[in-house]
């Protein structure tokens, strides 16, 4: 699913590894959600969204 | 399982797994036949063997094309841990066993038999399973 | 998968495999040593002989609680992809092998030795599953 992850990452200056940390899972995890590979579930989704204080829609785009 | 079906999809795949083993057991009655009256040889012992095989590799590679396809998510989900299910109980008795064949003189478990369990141990866990999210 | 250390449940998983492996071969050097020694009969020998695939069920039991027990959903994903590949293949295998035991009569594969013909699989495929995700 497309996301402006980079985006927000970038705005903070955070690296996918500090993103990772603070989400409490791998690197590789948040390279999958970013690069579209990997569509996190709706706690993951709840957790990126409190963590850039924003909306889940905000993040995701459903192109559908 | 036929009560459960509730998509198109999931009803192909059921389908399509019975047609699969019905195809296995009737090759093997086939290969049964060849090897008793035309005694092959050499490469053509080994087609004719394997015969009954092919059916098989067809159901478990439609199965993981079938769960790529499924797109409900909870149906994929309940599939998805019933193989795992399947997967841990048929290994825990295929080991189990084979240490009773070895020390205790067990009676011998064909290897054929492995897949059929599988699917056994599968439709178990899939009764466990989905009493989880009754 | 990096930094192993800091994950909990990688953490607990990698104790509790190696205790499981640890009593594995204890009771396997136990079962092997006694055996031919003592020749126990009756209750004794199907206890002596069931100790180690115990400790191999204990492992699977393991494995399964590290799969409940990781968080990271992600990893968990291509973990049970990479296991589902594997049974596929171990399927495949031991049902073509079986039924060239019977029909040829190629020699008889030894059931515990499904056990690590699956993990080898899960070996095989696990770096085609991390690449679909770079």
């Amino acid at each position: 699913m497309k996301n402006r992850l980079r985006v927000l990452r970038a705005e903070r200056d955070w690296s996918q590894a500090d993103l990772a940390q603070r989400l409490e899972v791998s690197r590789q995890s948040v390279n999958a959600i970013e690069t579209g590979k990997f569509d996190p579930s709706l706690p993951l989704a709840f957790k990126l969204a409190r963590l850039f204080e924003t909306t889940i829609e905000a993040i995701f785009s459903d192109e559908n | 399982m036929f009560c459960s079906i509730k998509s198109p999809t999931e009803r192909r795949y059921v389908i399509r797994m019975w047609v699969s083993a019905g195809l296995c057991v009737l090759f093997s009655v086939v290969a049964a036949l060849v090897f008793r009256f035309y005694h092959p040889h050499g490469v053509f012992s080994y087609l004719a063997a394997v015969l009954p095989a092919l059916p098989i590799i067809g159901a478990l590679v439609y199965t993981g094309v079938y769960l790529a396809e499924e797109k409900d998510e909870f149906q994929r989900n309940l599939l998805v841990q019933s193989l795992l299910g399947g997967t841990g109980g048929i290994l825990a008795v295929t080991t189990t066993w084979s240490y009773l064949e070895d020390f205790a003189h067990a009676p011998h478990l064909d290897l054929v038999w492995v897949y059929p369990l599988f699917w056994l141990f599968a439709g178990i866990s899939y009764g466990f399973v989905r009493a989880r999210y009754r | 998968m990096n930094q192993p250390f800091k994950n909990l449940a990688m953490r607990r998983y990698l104790y509790r495999f190696l205790a499981s492996i640890a009593f594995y071969t204890v009771f396997l050097v136990a079962a092997v040593w006694a055996f031919p020694r003592y020749h126990p009969t009756g209750f004794l020998a199907y206890v002596l002989a069931i100790l180690p695939a115990l400790a191999i069920v204990a492992v699977i039991v393991v494995v399964g609680l590290y799969l409940t027990e990781e968080k990271d959903e992600f990893q968990r994903t291509v973990l049970i992809q990479t296991m589902l590949c594997g049974m596929g293949a171990t399927m495949a295998v031991c049902t073509g092998w079986g039924f060239l035991e019977l029909f040829i009569g190629i020699p008889a594969l030894k059931l515990y030795l499904i056990f690590p013909m699956f993990w080898a699989f899960v070996g095989f495929f696990t770096p085609m599953m991390q690449s679909r995700y770079r």
